[in-house]
C-alpha cells in the first residue's frame, strides 16, 4: 500500500508549494486515475514518488516502509516513450534490468517472454524509429514492466496518440493490468479515459494540492468502450468536466 | 548520385573556367590550368606520394590523435565537475578567435624543425573545437532520459555509459569531419614554415623556382585527400548512426 502523510513540497527556487499537506493512500492492486488541470501538480506528485524529489516535511511510504529505505518499489512511464533511439527493441526493455544488475540469460528470456507477450516479438530487433507511436508506448510499457515494481506511475502515456490507437491501446491496458495484478495511478487529462479505466478517480482542484476528491467508478471488470454510455456514467462524466471547469 | 549532379556540373564548369583563364592569361607561374596541374601530379608522382603525402599526413593523423584524445578527455572532465566547466568553457571558447596560424611561427621557434612542432600547431587548431563539440555532446542528453534512467536506479557511471556517450556519438563524427581539414590546414603551415619533407614544404620549394603547377599540386592532393577523409568518416557515420534525427 501507498501512503503520503502530510507531505510538503515546494521546488527549489520557488517561494509558494506545489504540494500542501497531503495525505492520501493507494491500496494495492488498485487502478485509480488522477485528473486535474495543467500545472496543479500530478507529475510531482509521480517526482515524490519515484525520488526524483524530495518532501520538504511529511511522510511518503509503501507498506509502512519509508520509500528511501527501499528500492525498485515503483516504475514510471512518461507521456513520450523516451525509448532509446539507438537501442534496439529488445534491447531498450533490457535497460531496467541492466540497471538491476541481472544476468544476460534472463534479461533474454524476459524481454522475449514479454515482447511475445503483447506480440511485438518480431519487431526485437528493430528500432525505435521502425515502430508507430501506439506501438512505442506499447514498449515503453513493457520497459517499465520490467522493472519488476509493484506500482506504475503513468504520466498521461496516451494523450500524444491519435485517438483511434488511444481507445485500443486503453483496452489493452486494462488487460494487461489484470494479467500483471499490478497497482496503477494513471495520470490523464481526459475524463471519460479516466472513467473508462480506473477504480477510482483521483480529481485535483486545489492550488497547492493539498487533497483529492475521490470518486468510485460505479462500474466492473472487464470493460469495453459501450459501459461510459449508461445514463450514471455519463451523469459521472458531466459532474467531472463540472468540476474541472470550476477550478479554471 | 543524382542529388550531387548539380554540383558535379558546378565543378565542371568553374574548370572549364579555370582552363580557359589560365589559357588566355598564359603566365602559368601564376596560374597554372587544371590540366597543367594535372600532368604535375602525375609527372612528380613519385615524391609526391612516397615521399611528401605521407610525411604530412602522419603529422595530420598523429596531432588529429592527440587532439581527440585529449579534447575527448578534457570533455568529460568539464561534463563531470560543473567548476571546471564553467571556468573552462569561456577559456575554449574564447581560444577560438586566437588565430592559430599566426601562432604558429612561435611554434618552429620553440621546437625547431622537429616533427613535434608540426604536430603541435595541428592539436592547438583541432583541440578546442574537438573538446566543445564533445561537451556539448555529453549536455545533449535529454534531462527526461536521464531521470527516466535514475529511476531504474542507474548510478553516475551507468548514465555515462548508457546515455552520455551513445549521445555523443554524433557530435564525435562532427567533430571528425571538422577536425580532419583543419588538422591538415595545420600541417600544411607548419611545414611551408619549416620543414624537410610534406605538401606544404614541397609546395614552398617550388614557389621558390617559380613553378606554378608545381606549387599548386601538392596544394590540390591535400584538398582532394582532405576530402577523401571526410566522405569516408561520412560514410562510417551514416553506418553507425542511422539513428541521428530520431531523438
Ligand atoms: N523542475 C521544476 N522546477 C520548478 N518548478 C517546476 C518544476 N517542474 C514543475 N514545476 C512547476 O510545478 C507545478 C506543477 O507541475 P507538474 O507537477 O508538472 O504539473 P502537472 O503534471 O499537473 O501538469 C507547475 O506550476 C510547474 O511549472
Ligand atoms: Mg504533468
Amino acid at each position: 500500500m501507498l501512503n503520503f502523510d502530510n507531505v510538503n513540497f515546494k521546488y527549489k527556487g520557488d517561494d509558494f508549494y506545489t504540494i500542501r499537506n497531503l495525505s492520501f493512500s493507494v491500496l494495492d492492486g488498485e487502478f485509480i486515475s488522477i485528473i486535474g488541470a495543467s500545472g496543479c501538480g500530478k507529475s510531482t506528485i509521480f517526482r515524490l514518488i519515484n525520488s526524483l524529489e524530495k518532501p520538504e516535511s511529511g511522510s511518503i511510504t509503501i507498506d509502512s516502509i519509508p520509500i528511501h529505505k527501499i528500492k525498485n518499489y515503483s516504475s514510471y512511464m512518461p507521456q513520450k516513450d523516451l525509448l532509446y533511439p539507438w537501442r534496439t527493441i529488445k534491447k531498450n526493455i533490457c535497460l531496467p534490468m541492466e540497471m538491476q544488475n541481472k544476468t544476460k540469460k534472463e534479461m533474454e528470456e524476459q524481454s522475449e517472454k514479454m515482447l511475445k507477450e503483447v506480440g511485438l516479438l518480431e519487431y526485437k530487433n528493430k528500432y525505435p524509429r521502425d515502430l508507430s507511436g501506439g506501438m512505442r508506448q506499447r514498449v515503453s510499457f513493457v520497459r517499465a514492466i520490467l522493472t519488476g515494481a509493484n506500482l506504475l506511475l503513468l504520466d498521461e502515456p496516451f494523450s500524444a496518440l491519435d485517438s483511434i490507437t488511444k481507445i485500443a491501446l486503453r483496452e489493452w491496458l486494462l488487460s494487461e493490468w489484470q494479467k500483471y495484478k499490478k497497482t496503477v495511478l494513471f495520470i490523464t487529462h481526459d475524463v471519460e479515459e479516466a472513467i473508462f479505466l480506473s477504480q477510482k478517480v483521483f480529481v485535483v482542484t486545489t492550488q497547492p494540492l493539498t487533497h483529492f476528491e475521490e470518486y468510485e467508478i460505479p462500474l466492473n471488470y472487464p470493460r469495453d468502450r459501450n459501459c461510459l454510455n449508461t445514463s450514471n456514467i455519463l451523469q459521472l462524466k458531466e459532474e467531472l468536466i463540472v468540476k474541472l471547469r470550476q477550478e479554471n | 548520385m543524382i542529388k550531387r549532379l548539380p554540383s558535379l556540373i558546378i565543378i565542371i564548369l568553374i574548370l572549364i573556367l579555370w582552363q580557359i583563364i589560365a589559357f588566355v592569361i598564359s603566365a602559368p607561374y601564376i596560374l597554372p590550368s587544371p590540366t597543367q596541374i594535372a600532368f604535375k601530379i602525375w609527372e612528380l608522382r613519385k615524391t609526391l606520394f612516397t615521399v611528401h603525402l605521407p610525411a604530412t599526413m602522419f603529422v595530420t593523423f598523429t596531432g588529429l590523435l592527440i587532439s581527440v584524445v585529449l579534447g575527448i578527455a578534457l570533455a568529460v572532465v568539464m561534463d563531470m565537475n560543473e567548476k571546471i566547466a564553467n571556468a573552462l568553457y569561456p577559456l575554449v571558447i574564447a581560444s577560438q578567435t586566437i588565430p592559430t596560424t599566426a601562432i604558429a611561427p612561435l611554434f618552429v621557434l620553440w621546437f625547431g624543425y622537429s616533427i613535434w612542432a608540426k604536430i603541435l600547431v595541428t592539436v592547438l587548431i583541432t583541440f578546442f573545437p574537438i573538446t566543445i563539440t564533445m561537451y556539448d555532446g555529453f549536455r545533449s542528453v535529454k534531462r527526461e532520459m536521464e531521470e527516466l534512467l535514475i529511476t531504474y536506479g542507474a548510478k553516475k557511471r551507468d548514465i555515462f555509459l548508457k546515455l552520455k556517450v551513445p549521445s555523443a556519438i554524433p557530435y564525435f563524427f562532427s567533430a571528425i569531419k571538422m577536425a580532419v581539414p583543419l588538422s591538415v590546414i595545420g600541417a600544411a603551415i607548419a611545414e611551408w614554415l619549416g620543414a624537410q619533407s610534406g605538401l606544404g614544404y614541397f609546395s614552398k620549394r617550388m614557389m621558390t623556382q617559380l613553378d606554378g603547377a608545381g606549387v599548386f599540386a601538392p596544394i590540390v592532393l591535400l584538398s582532394v585527400v582532405a576530402m577523401l577523409i571526410v566522405g569516408i568518416v561520412s560514410i562510417l557515420e551514416e553506418k553507425c548512426v542511422k539513428w541521428r534525427n530520431d531523438i
